[in-house]
């Protein structure tokens, strides 16, 4: 069988650390046969190893005829723009989450996938972490009942004393008021996400606070708590810290109780799930450290290059990350505000269920 | 030799229980009389109790409040009309242990603060987290700064879920004053908004909070309290209890009831002595005070903090949208 031929739009780190790797997992499957980044340096890097070719320019890679998808890992500023031209030239696309940062440029991006007729999936990788491939079959089983309070909590290290360049610093994108809207959707659209594909209902209201808590940050809030109501009663909170001192334990925690029993997965108790029952606890899942979770980036390159091999739907459909994050700027207007956004309610959540 | 300060005991809840396991290590003090809490309800525990230290018993706690025999009085008790028991054993110039809130509204608060004032008595009231060794600990860090500017504080606790519906035993009452207690120590400035999700979804009236604050130093605090574990997620009789605070230099994490040391014995139930250390501690510091080794503290102002802390969470809940406080 001929091999998934891949371009890959930008070479940075979630490019380094998470789809150069899956990609290197599947070369039975898959190989890349070009790279971009405006970083040139960084484009040949990705690419050397393949014997692809390097761009400083993705519209160079896109007017190749030899490739079959896009992957997209840039920041999600650019989103639309590159799933948009893309879907023009009839390539798949593969886009790293958030999936842009509002709403109109998601329907955006949908509609140009939907009109080109090509796929598009949005690489929300805790739907392919085990763990939480585990918990969502438990709900789906009915282990736990009916799905009343779900608690995420993420922690990240920031860079040591005198480092630069982490995650939400003066001299990372991440932390440019101009490129994103910061923790929200950065790595808060995970949370949205989860919540309610594990709740199963609809987003009523979000309300929120946000701050800005690292040195040097330039105006891009990066923490940030709040509290959803769904339509079905469940209550979904959350809160991401990204400035923990090193050697603080990076983890997330997460919990789901439902009227008949209870999920957990917590990072830092090296245990991936451990279903709380009336009678006993069991523990049907072996450790992977979630951030950085290579299987679970494996799992969602798969199924989206399985989806193109059946010519089926893409196991996680774009309207999905679409309502991650609607939810997750809903919260980001509660932070600016102070005041509970009310979300127009909606019936229960279909067609999101991950298949691996 | 000193004559031992005199304790009196007024209410038989786990509190009380657990000077049994402490009798002997209470130095200069000694447990003298134990009345039942003001609705009686307790009245034959409190007896059982009386035995078994051994110490008088007292059918008329106002007995107990009023003896000039004692310098300090332990309220134990769950019993909502607790703060007459407070009220008069402060007038009678005691010092009063009570690790439940001692008032709920701020009229309750200033009444006592007049009672304690006139009387010339000391009020240690509420506090069970931050009186663990643990929690002692994390407080005087993070209020002293020494975690670099607070960001963010995020606390838990997680009980049991409810085996009957209770709509006077909301989930704020059961264990919300502890936690806000906890927080306007580490953190003494009171919110200037807060938002607040209360619901019943295990069976409970309101058996669920979320609540989101911003405090007056712009430290966000998160706190979840929650009657959702099924009964197979083994827990201490205060719940799961975690606390994170988040500095701009350093950050800890609290889980002050996790090491607490379970005896399991031959005739039944496990046992827990010194998950009531924070009860111990509350009793040597007001018995240090009775006994002049201490100074004597007016910790009104606190309280009138995490009651007004408490209205605002109430307010939000009440009326499903944020609220600011001037």
């Amino acid at each position: 069988m001929a091999r998934i031929r891949i371009g890959l739009i930008g070479c940075g780190g979630i490019a380094r650390s998470a789809h150069l790797p899956a990609m290197h997992h599947l070369r039975e499957q898959v190989t890349l046969v070009a790279a971009a980044d405006v970083n040139v340096e960084a484009a040949r890097a990705a690419a050397a190893p393949w014997g692809a070719d390097a761009y400083a320019d993705g519209h160079q890679l896109l007017a190749r005829k030899d490739i079959d998808v896009v992957v997209i890992a840039t920041p999600e500023k650019s989103h639309p723009e590159w799933t948009e031209a893309a879907a023009a030239t009839g390539r798949h696309v593969l886009c790293e989450k958030p999936m842009a940062t509002s709403v109109e440029d998601a329907d955006a991006m949908i509609a140009a996938c939907h009109r080109a007729g090509v796929r598009l999936m949005i690489a929300h990788s805790r739907r392919f972490t085990m763990r939480y491939m585990q918990v969502r079959r438990a709900v789906d089983r009915g282990d736990v009942g009916a799905v009343r309070l779900v608690r995420e909590n993420e922690r990240r290290s920031r860079a040591r004393t005198g480092e630069s360049g982490g995650y939400y610093s003066a001299t990372h994108w991440s932390g440019d008021p101009n490129v994103t809207v910061g923790a929200a959707i950065l790595n808060g659209v995970h949370e949205t996400d989860l919540l309610r594909w594990f709740v199963g209902a609809e987003p009523v209201s979000v309300s929120c606070e946000h701050k800005i808590t690292m040195e040097g940050n330039r105006g891009v809030p990066d923490f940030l708590t709040y509290t959803v109501r769904f339509a079905n009663g469940a209550i979904g909170s959350s809160e991401l810290s990204n400035c923990l001192p090193p050697g603080y334990p990076a983890f997330h925690q997460f919990e789901l109780y439902g009227d008949r029993g209870a999920l957990r997965a917590k990072d830092h108790d090296l245990i991936s799930v451990t279903r709380f029952r009336e009678g006993a606890a069991e523990f049907p899942g072996g450790y992977e450290i979630l951030l950085h979770n290579l299987p679970a980036y494996v799992r969602e390159h798969a199924a989206f290059v399985d989806a193109m091999r059946r010519d089926a739907p893409v196991p996680m459909p774009p309207e999905e990350a679409r309502a991650a994050l609607r939810l997750a700027l809903a919260g980001v207007e509660s932070g600016r505000t102070g005041r509970v956004v009310h979300l127009t309610a909606g019936g229960p959540v279909e067609g999101g269920r991950t298949q691996a | 030799m000193t004559s031992p300060i005199g304790v009196g005991i007024i209410g038989a809840n786990r509190y009380a229980a657990a000077l049994e396991d402490y009798a002997a290590p209470l130095a200069g003090a000694a447990v003298s009389a134990i009345a039942p809490s003001p609705n009686g309800r307790d009245r034959t525990a409190a007896a059982a109790l009386a035995r078994r230290l051994p110490a008088a018993f007292a059918r008329d706690w106002g007995s107990v409040a009023r003896d000039p025999a004692l310098g300090v009085v332990l309220v134990a008790s769950d019993d909502p009309g607790r703060g007459a028991a407070v009220e008069a054993a402060l007038g009678a110039g005691k010092i009063v242990v009570c690790p439940a809130p001692a008032a709920t509204t701020t009229e309750a608060l200033d009444r006592l603060s007049a009672v304690q004032t006139r009387g010339h008595g000391v009020l240690l009231a509420s506090g069970e987290i931050r009186h663990t060794p643990a929690g002692a600990r994390a407080v005087a860090l993070a209020a002293a700064g020494g975690l670099g500017t607070l960001h963010s504080i995020y606390a838990a606790v997680r009980l049991r879920v409810p085996t009957r519906a209770s709509g006077a035993d909301s989930v704020l009452d059961r264990v919300g004053w502890d936690l806000l207690d906890t927080l306007c120590a580490a953190v003494p400035h009171a919110p200037r908004r807060v938002h607040a999700t209360v619901a019943g979804l295990f069976g409970g009236t309101e058996d669920t909070a979320a609540i989101v604050a911003r405090l007056g130093d712009e430290t966000i605090a998160t706190i979840d309290l929650s009657r959702c574990l099924p009964a197979s997620i083994p827990t201490v009789p205060q719940g799961e209890v975690e606390i994170e605070m988040i500095g701009s230099r350093d950050a800890l994490r609290l889980e002050p009831y996790r090491t607490a040391v379970r005896f399991h014995g031959e005739r039944g139930a496990a046992r827990l002595p010194w998950i009531d250390e924070p009860v111990l501690s509350m009793l040597h510091e007001g018995v240090r005070i009775a006994a002049g080794e201490a100074a004597r503290p007016n910790h009104f102002e606190h309280f009138r903090r995490v009651v007004g802390f408490m209205d605002a969470v109430k307010a939000s809940a009440a009326r499903g949208d944020t609220v600011t406080v001037a």
